[in-house]
């Protein structure tokens, strides 16, 4: 399941059971509409851990990436990965990447968390 | 720039088959588990009480202390108080067995249950720790009560990293004599190649153990099951893996356990409360456990039939318990040296060695052209399993035992609307057992005659053994209804079967007066009275039936789940420690279970976890099967217990916790005579700071930190005699990763 929660400033995008046939497809039409979002914004991604993409979507993800990077830098405030797994080197890789605040977390209220403090200190 | 790396969602080869089910329900991520039906499966679909403890909350647990059972008890409200030794004796969930796993194999010895698992876990190489309450099968006999998972960690993608935890421990009230240092490495990484490894190397050490007086803890305050004092260990895990194209993996891992304690004195049972002899130096050897599970996994994300999971597995376990000496009342029974004067044999000392082997089988197969979004779970277990244990002179002092289980299952879970999943299965489980003969070695032991503690000498006598067969099916049955996206009701009914420690029932064969003699004439049995068959003595399996009705979810900054739970059984197995019976009767417990968590600010976060539990059985002798008397201590040693904690992190990344732990009391009748063994509650408070030092985390923690001299439930009801608490401990520790 894929679904972009737009609430306010947040934008919540959520790759999670259960799976379906349409999840890439949904996943990566999801991703452009994130790097469309005009107004200033906090990004919170949430995955299971068990969607995968074939390597053609995989491709267009590192080409999302590539396009949209200054757009995302300049309006999302900060990003908060959740998934199983995460890790400060996972946290340490994507902030290579974005240059917004930034946690790679496997606890969703945490995240929120960090989220809020930085929409309300804008 | 490469951005290959940066990938949120990687790349799977192939697409798998998945449901289709169309559920826009949000799902919280720790809602994923793979205990429960032995297929990964959200939370929120399992009719059962779930619990999982991610790795942030193990390191935080691991600042305190190394132990698994201390993690436990803290976290899961069903779970006993830690009994803080070696030994898992009395440490049960809702009154009865905790099947332990690593890695879904189980650690146990069913044949012979010695009580000596979670103290040889180390948390440095666990992951995720997921538990399961309530009766089950689903991964052998055993769960009686539950059955947790310690998953061990996974190798990240990457070259080598590696992660270091150092720690020192010790009693405020001598700290130069119980200083227990602890270190432990991690290595891992995974090639472009797809070859991944982990290794974990983990040693720590122990001296002297004070309780909140001041007082030097005995080394075996439990009678034979090993103090938490004096000791070394080591731990080893390793693990190789391969991932190949199309989501098939290979895996094969090696986890080594090690501990060896050399108590300094023997125990003084006999007094007010367990404490050391010092005028008893310990002459036995030392208290060992050598062990090593090997395991080789498969796996297909892809296979024709769905997700295929295929687990070989040995296990060689070495026990060694310890000794001790003829001690009336509570150490009232020994293995004979031959002389009165001094009745102990030098051999009065046991070591089990256990060698198991077996096979797991699990298929999770969608079923969706029958049912969009149905799946069933089914597969097949085999396990050879070889027990036996013997005296330091090499006597045996049960039956050898040997057998084979092979078991069958199905587990089906069915969407029945897009709030309502409705899930059932069964079990088909049977057991070939071979019972070898043996001579039960000659014993000491004395019982009041008439207001006079009377000795007598129970001679050698022959157990007939033989070939016997068991079998069983156990069902469960299930539902999770949606209240809203965040809160689900859940409740059902699942059942366990076990056969209950025949190692235990043999090694009492003929302990009764009929088999006893005079101590001035050891020999005094007539050939009729010197045989005893298997048979005449072999416990009956039983089957446990559990019940449970719980909420659980989140809203916001708050999450949380409240349980009620009974759980009641025909054949219950009880073991008196005044009698040295073990016992089968009716029986029932039951109890209600609240966790609840709550992020006051984004800094601040507020918890707690209580439980409540009691159980019933019937005592008589006739076994009338009337439920009349309180389940004895080492079933319920404290019916409430439970944790309140705070944790605040500063905005420099220093963090604080503050955990305040209690227990009850219990004064119950456990017999129609009205018998009561008092137990004392208690409540303690423990802290931890940390802070990033260096690129790592420095931490210091304090348990008890007011140094209460306190009573430690469930050591204490294991022989109904006082065993007091640990008292006031520091530790100081650094944790880095490269």
């Amino acid at each position: 399941m894929v679904d972009l929660e737009i609430a306010g400033s947040l934008l919540t995008l959520r790759f999670l059971p259960p799976y379906t046939d349409t999840d890439e497809r949904d996943y990566l039409a999801a991703l452009v509409r994130v790097g469309q979002h005009a107004e200033p914004f906090e990004l919170l991604t949430v995955f299971g851990g068990g969607g995968k993409l074939s390597q053609a979507g995989e491709r267009e993800q590192a080409l999302w990436f590539k396009a949209t990077r200054s757009h995302i830098s300049a309006h999302c405030r900060a990003a908060a990965i959740v998934r199983p797994g995460a890790n400060k080197k996972m946290e340490e890789t994507f902030q290579k990447l974005w240059p917004m605040p930034l946690v790679a977390l496997e606890d969703e209220t945490a995240a929120r968390a960090f989220l809020a403090a930085h929409r309300d200190a804008t | 720039m490469r951005y290959s790396k940066y990938l949120l969602i990687p790349a799977l080869g192939l697409v798998s088959s998945q449901a289709s089910a169309q559920q826009r329900a949000p799902v919280t991520l720790d809602e994923v588990t793979v205990t429960a039906a032995r297929a990964e499966r959200a939370i929120s679909d399992i009719p059962q009480t779930v619990q999982v403890v991610p790795q942030k909350e193990i390191e935080e647990q691991l600042k305190q202390s190394g132990s698994a059972s201390a993690l436990l008890a803290k976290l899961l409200p069903g779970f006993s108080v830690s009994n803080q030794t070696i030994s898992g004796a009395s440490e049960s969930y809702r009154g009865r067995d905790l099947l332990v796993l690593m890695d879904g194999v189980p650690l146990s010895t069913p044949l012979r249950d010695v009580s000596r698992i979670l103290a040889l876990i180390d948390l440095n190489s666990v992951e995720r720790i997921e538990l399961v309450a309530g009766a089950s099968s689903l991964y052998g006999a055993g769960a009686t009560g539950g059955t947790v998972n310690f998953i061990t960690k996974k190798a990240q993608e990457g070259g080598p990293r590696v992660s270091v935890n150092t720690a020192l421990r010790a009693f405020t009230a001598n700290p130069g004599s119980s200083l227990a240092p602890e270190l432990s490495a991690t290595v891992s990484g995974k090639g472009a190649n797809g070859i991944d490894y982990l290794f974990v190397g983990s040693g720590r050490g122990a001296q002297k153990t004070y309780d909140g007086a001041g007082r030097e803890l005995p080394s075996d305050g439990m009678l034979g099951q090993g103090g938490g004092d004096r000791f070394v260990s080591g731990n080893f895990l390793g693990k190789i893996g391969y991932d190949f194209d199309g989501g098939k993996r290979i895996e094969a891992s090696i986890a080594q356990f090690y501990l060896d304690q050399t108590p300094k004195y023997l125990t003084d049972y006999a007094g007010p409360y367990a404490r050391p002899d010092f005028t008893k130096p310990y002459t036995g050897q030392s208290v060992l456990e050598d062990t090593r599970t090997i395991q080789l996994r498969y796996s297909d994300s892809n296979f024709i039939l769905g997700n295929l999971s295929i687990v070989g597995f040995y296990n060689d376990i070495k026990k060694r318990f310890n000794y001790s000496e003829f001690s009336y009342p509570y150490n009232s029974q020994v293995y004979y040296s031959g002389n009165p004067l001094s009745p102990t044999s030098p051999a009065n000392q046991t070591t089990l060695f256990s060698e198991r082997g077996g096979m797991n089988l699990s298929i999770d197969t969608p079923l969706d052209k029958i049912w969009n979004g149905a799946k069933v779970t089914w597969g097949t277990d085999v396990i050879h399993d070889k027990t036996w244990q013997t005296l330091t002179d090499g006597r045996d002092v049960f039956t050898p035992l040997s057998q084979v289980t092979t078991a069958g299952f199905a587990l089906v879970q069915v969407p029945i609307t897009d709030r309502l999943t409705a899930r059932g299965g069964i079990r088909y489980e049977h057991f070939d057992l071979k019972v070898d003969n043996f001579v039960r070695p000659a014993a000491y032991a004395a019982q009041p005659v008439g207001g006079v503690v009377t000795p007598f000498v129970l001679p050698p006598l022959n157990v007939i053994g033989g070939q016997y067969e068991y079998a069983s099916p156990t069902y469960n049955l299930g539902a999770t209804f949606k209240l809203n996206p965040s809160i689900d009701l859940f409740g059902g009914f699942s059942q366990g079967y076990a056969l209950p420690d025949v190692g235990a029932y043999t090694r009492r064969a003929g302990i009764a007066v009929a088999y006893a003699c005079p101590v001035a004439f050891p020999n005094c049995l007539p050939p009729a009275r010197q045989t005893i068959s298997y048979t005449s003595i072999a416990p009956e399996p039983q089957i446990v039936n559990n019940y449970e009705l719980g909420i659980r979810g989140g809203d916001g900054p708050y999450k949380g789940s409240i349980t009620g739970f009974v759980s009641t059984s025909e054949k219950g197995v009880t073991f008196d420690p005044v009698t040295n019976l073990i016992s089968q009767q009716k029986e029932i417990i039951y109890g209600i279970e609240y966790i609840g968590e709550m992020a006051i600010t984004s800094n601040f976060t507020l918890g707690t976890t209580i439980g409540y539990k009691e159980g019933r059985y019937d005592s008589s002798t006739v076994k009338d099967g009337i439920i009349d008397s309180w389940l004895p201590n080492n079933r319920i040693g404290s019916p409430v217990r439970g944790l309140i904690f705070g944790d605040y992190r500063f905005d420099n990344g220093i963090k604080l916790r503050v955990e305040g732990e209690g227990w009850s009391s219990r004064n119950r009748a456990i017999s129609l005579a009205n018998t009561i063994y008092p137990i004392e509650g208690g409540f303690t408070m423990n802290a931890a700071l940390s802070g990033p030092v260096y690129g790592g985390e420095a931490y210091a923690a304090v348990n008890n930190l007011f140094d209460v001299n306190v009573q430690n439930p469930t050591a204490t009801s294991v022989r109904n005699l006082p065993v007091y608490s640990w008292g006031r401990t520091v530790t100081v520790g650094y944790r880095k990763t490269f």
